[in-house]
C-alpha cells in the first residue's frame, strides 16, 4: 500500500449538521496533497480528525496501517507535525523553547536536538539570531518558519499544514510558499495541506482534492480539474479564481 | 449589690501571699521549664482584661508561664474555649455562669460548683466584688435629697431617670424593679450608656443604671444606691479554671478571692480606661508601681511586631492553603460541566457569608473552636473563590489554536497543563491570589474576636473602649500591610509571569 493515511467512509456531525459525509481519501507518500473548497466544506475536520481533535462519528481512518482511536493517538501524534495559521506557537516559550519543547519531553539527547535546529535553521532560510526571541518580537512569516520548524523537529510522517499562510502579506506568501516547496521536495515529504487558495493549492499540491459541503467532488491535478470538471461547482470554484491575466 | 462592699475589705496583700508562694515553687518552676504555660482568656471589656492580667501576675509571681488571650469574645466562646481545653483560666460572674452557662437560674454556689465539677471546671471563691446592674446618682443630687437606697426613690417622683435601652428591656431591668420597689417616676427616658453619664453629671437627668464597678463611678465620683430589697441578681466576679490545673496554680488563683472589693475594682478599671494599659492597671493591685518591677508592660514596639507577626502567619498560611486547594479546584472548574458549576457555586456562595458570621459558624464544630486554626480555615475559605475563578478562567481563556497546537504536538494532559496552559494563564492565576492575599490582609483583623490575635486585637480593644488611638495603631498597620502584600504580588509578576507574556 502506497498510501500514508486511508478515510473509509468517515463521517462527522456536528449537531444536526454534516461536517464530512462518507468521505473516503487516500494520502499518498511523498508527495503534497492539497485540500481545497469553500469555507465550511469539512477539509479542515479532516485534518483534526488525523490529529485526533475531532472524533468520528462513523468509518474507519489508519494511519500506516493503524486503526487511528483513542488508543493509538499518542503514538500517532508524534509521528505528525502541525502547523496552523500564524505558526501556533506559545507566546510564553522563546522560539528554542518552542522547537526543544517536544524532543525535550520526549527525551531526545541535548546535542541532537541541537543539530536538528540547525539543520531547520539551515533548511528554512531563518536566522539562527532570532531564536532566543519571544513570538511576538517575530514578523508574521519568522513565526510560521519556527511553526515550520516546530512540526519538522522530529522528522514527522505526515506534515498537516492548516491554511499556514493566510494571514501573511502576499510577498512573505510567496517568498514561504516557495521555500516549502523546496523544504519537501528536499525531504521528500508526506504533506497534507488545506487551504482554500487555489494559486497555493496549484503551486503547492501534486493532487488537489477539492470538497464541497462534507463530500469530495474530485481529485487530480489542476490541470484535470480544469480540462475535465465532473460538474458545475467545479468548474465555478476554478474559474472564480482569476489571475491577473484575465483582469 | 453592695455585700461585697459591706464586708469584704482587703485583708491581707495577695502580692505577700504571692509571694510566698514564688519561693516555694521556684524549685518546681526550676525543673518543669518545659511545662506548657498557663492560658489566661478574657472577654471583650476592661474589667475581664484586668482581672486577667491580675490573674496573670498572680502566677508569675508564683513562678508559674503564663500567657493571656485578650478580649476573646463573649461568654460561650469562652466557655466553650475552658471547656475544650484552649484556655485554662478565665474570670467570670456567678449570674453569668447560673443563667447563660448552666441554664440554672437562682442557682446556690454550692449547686454552680457541682455542676461545673461535673464538666472538668472548678471556681475560686468569689474576689470580693459584685459586678451587677445598679441605680447611680451625682453625689451632690444624692445628699440633697437625702437618699441612699433605691427605696428612697420611692418618695421623689419629680427624679429624672435615663436608663439604657438594654436596661428598660432587660428581664433583670427595670419593669420588673420599678415592680418591686413600687417606683412611678414622672420621667424615664431611654439613653445610651456613654451619652447617659455625660447627661448624669450635666443634671439633665438624676438617676442612671450602671454596672456596679464602671470605671465612670469612680471617674465621676457617682453614688451607688443600696439594693435594700435585693433585687438584682447576684454577679460575683470569680475565676474559672480547668481542674486540670496545676495545683500551685489553683492555689494561687484562690489566694486572690475576697481581695477586691467594688471600691478597688472602680479604681483599677479607671486606671485601665485612663491608661489603656491593663498590665499597668493590675500592676497598682499588687501596688508595685516603681519603675524596678521586672513586669513592666509590653512595649509598643513589641505588641505591634507580634500582631504583624501572627497576623502574617494567619493570612499568609491560609493563602497558601488556599493556593495548594484552589489551583487543582480551579483546573478542575475549567473544564466546565457539572462539576464545575459545583465547584464554582460552592465558593461563590463561602464568600457571600458575611465574615463575622463564618467564624461564628465554625466555633461550634468540634474540630475548631477559639483559635489560630479555626481564623486559618474561616481565610483560607475567604481565599478560595479568587484563586479557583481566576484558574478558572484563565484556563479557558487560552485560544484554542494554542490548545490544540499543544495537543497536536503529542504532549500528554500533565505535561500540557504544566508546560503550557499554566503558564499561559499565570496572570490571571496570580491576579486571582493577589486578590485573596490583599482580602485575606484585610479580614484578618477579624481572627482577634475568637483570639487568634493579629492587627484586629487593638482594632477590636479600641472600639470596645471607643479609642480611636488604640484602633488605628491596628488599621494602620494593618493598612500598610495591604499595600506592602499589594507591591510584593506585583513584584512576584515580574519573576513567575514568562517574559513572553509581558512584551
Amino acid at each position: 500500500m502506497n498510501a500514508l493515511v486511508h478515510f473509509r467512509d468517515v463521517s462527522k456531525r456536528f449537531g444536526e449538521d454534516f461536517a464530512i459525509r462518507e468521505v473516503n481519501l487516500e494520502i499518498r507518500r511523498g508527495q503534497i496533497t492539497a485540500l481545497i473548497g469553500p469555507s465550511g466544506c469539512g477539509k479542515s475536520t479532516i485534518l483534526r480528525l488525523i490529529v485526533g481533535l475531532v472524533v468520528a462519528d462513523k468509518g474507519e481512518m489508519l494511519f500506516d496501517g493503524a486503526k487511528i482511536a483513542g488508543e493509538t493517538i499518542m503514538k500517532i501524534r508524534r509521528r505528525l507535525g502541525y502547523v496552523i495559521q500564524d505558526g501556533g506557537l506559545f507566546p510564553h516559550l522563546t522560539a528554542r523553547q518552542n522547537l526543544t519543547l517536544q524532543p525535550r519531553l520526549f527525551r531526545r539527547r541535548r546535542n541532537e536536538i541541537e543539530t536538528r535546529i540547525s539543520e531547520l535553521c539551515e533548511l528554512t532560510k531563518f536566522p539562527s539570531g532570532g531564536l532566543d526571541r519571544y513570538p511576538l518580537e517575530l514578523s508574521g512569516g519568522q513565526r510560521q518558519r519556527v511553526g515550520l520548524m516546530r512540526s519538522l523537529m522530529l522528522s514527522p510522517e505526515l506534515l498537516l499544514l492548516d491554511e499556514p499562510f493566510a494571514a501573511l502579506d502576499p510577498l512573505v506568501r510567496m517568498n514561504l510558499q516557495r521555500d516549502l516547496k523546496e523544504i519537501c521536495a528536499r525531504l521528500q515529504q508526506t504533506v497534507l495541506l488545506v487551504t482554500h487558495d487555489l494559486a497555493e493549492a496549484a503551486f503547492l499540491g501534486d493532487e488537489i482534492v477539492l470538497m464541497n459541503e462534507g463530500q469530495i467532488i474530485q481529485r487530480g491535478s489542476i490541470a484535470d480539474l480544469r480540462a475535465k470538471p465532473v460538474n458545475e461547482f467545479v468548474r465555478e470554484f476554478i474559474s472564480a479564481q482569476r489571475g491577473l491575466v484575465q483582469l | 449589690m453592695n455585700a461585697g462592699k459591706e464586708s469584704r475589705g482587703r485583708n491581707i496583700s495577695p502580692a505577700n501571699r504571692c509571694s510566698v508562694l514564688a519561693v516555694s515553687s521556684l524549685l518546681f518552676s526550676a525543673i518543669l521549664v518545659s511545662a506548657n504555660p498557663v492560658i489566661i482568656g478574657s472577654k471583650k471589656f476592661t474589667e475581664s482584661y484586668v482581672l486577667a492580667e491580675v490573674a496573670k501576675r498572680c502566677l508569675e509571681n508564683a513562678g508559674i508561664k503564663v500567657q493571656h488571650r485578650q478580649g476573646m469574645g463573649g461568654t460561650i466562646i469562652l466557655w466553650q474555649a475552658l471547656r475544650g481545653g484552649s484556655i485554662d483560666v478565665y474570670p467570670e460572674y456567678t449570674g453569668t455562669i447560673a443563667e447563660e452557662m448552666l441554664k440554672q437560674p437562682g442557682a446556690s454556689i454550692g449547686e454552680i460548683r457541682n455542676a461545673l465539677s461535673a464538666q472538668g471546671i472548678a471556681m475560686t471563691d468569689d474576689l470580693g466584688f459584685n459586678n451587677t446592674y445598679a441605680l447611680v446618682m451625682r453625689r451632690d443630687r444624692s445628699e440633697q435629697f437625702g437618699l441612699k437606697t433605691i427605696s428612697d426613690l420611692r418618695a421623689h417622683r419629680e427624679l429624672k431617670f435615663g436608663l439604657t435601652h438594654e436596661f428598660l428591656e432587660r428581664r433583670d431591668g427595670w419593669r420588673p424593679l420599678s415592680e418591686r420597689y413600687q417606683l412611678a417616676p414622672a420621667e424615664v427616658l431611654g439613653v445610651d450608656h456613654a451619652v447617659g453619664y455625660s447627661a448624669l453629671v450635666k443634671g439633665d437627668i438624676d438617676v442612671k443604671d450602671a454596672y456596679s464597678t464602671d470605671a465612670k463611678i469612680g471617674d465621676y465620683g457617682l453614688v451607688t444606691l443600696i439594693d435594700d430589697r435585693h433585687f438584682f441578681p447576684q454577679y460575683k466576679a470569680v475565676f474559672l479554671y480547668r481542674k486540670a490545673l496545676s495545683e500551685q496554680a489553683s492555689q494561687a488563683l484562690n489566694d486572690l478571692s475576697n481581695s477586691i472589693d467594688e471600691a478597688e475594682m472602680i479604681r483599677l478599671n479607671s486606671e485601665a480606661e485612663r491608661t489603656k494599659n491593663y498590665a499597668a492597671a493590675a500592676q497598682q493591685f499588687f501596688g508595685t508601681t516603681d519603675s524596678t518591677s521586672p513586669f513592666v508592660s509590653e512595649t509598643f514596639r513589641n505588641k505591634l511586631l507580634r500582631w504583624i507577626i501572627r497576623h502574617l502567619e494567619l493570612a499568609g498560611i491560609s493563602l497558601l492553603l488556599a493556593v495548594i486547594v484552589g489551583l487543582p479546584l480551579g483546573i478542575i472548574a475549567s473544564r466546565g460541566g457539572a462539576v464545575g458549576h459545583v465547584i464554582l457555586g460552592i465558593t461563590g456562595v463561602i464568600q457571600t457569608i458575611p465574615s463575622l458570621a463564618l467564624l461564628a459558624l465554625l466555633v461550634p464544630l468540634p474540630f475548631f473552636g477559639i483559635s489560630v486554626r479555626t481564623a486559618i480555615v474561616a481565610l483560607f475559605l475567604y481565599g478560595l473563590l479568587p484563586i479557583v475563578r481566576n484558574t478558572a478562567t484563565g484556563l479557558q481563556d487560552i485560544p484554542r489554536p494554542l490548545r490544540e497546537s499543544a495537543i497536536a504536538l503529542g504532549l500528554t494532559a500533565g505535561q500540557r497543563l504544566r508546560k503550557i496552559f499554566l503558564p499561559l494563564a499565570s496572570r490571571s492565576i496570580l491576579a486571582g491570589i493577589k486578590t485573596s492575599a490583599v482580602i485575606n490582609i484585610g479580614t484578618a483583623t477579624l481572627a482577634a474576636l475568637i483570639g487568634a490575635g493579629g492587627l484586629g486585637e487593638p482594632i477590636i480593644s479600641g472600639l470596645n473602649l471607643n479609642d480611636h488611638v488604640t484602633i488605628l495603631e491596628g488599621a494602620i498597620p494593618a493598612a500598610v500591610l495591604a499595600l506592602l502584600v499589594q507591591f510584593f504580588f506585583d513584584l512576584l509578576d515580574r519573576v513567575l509571569i514568562p517574559k513572553g507574556l509581558r512584551l
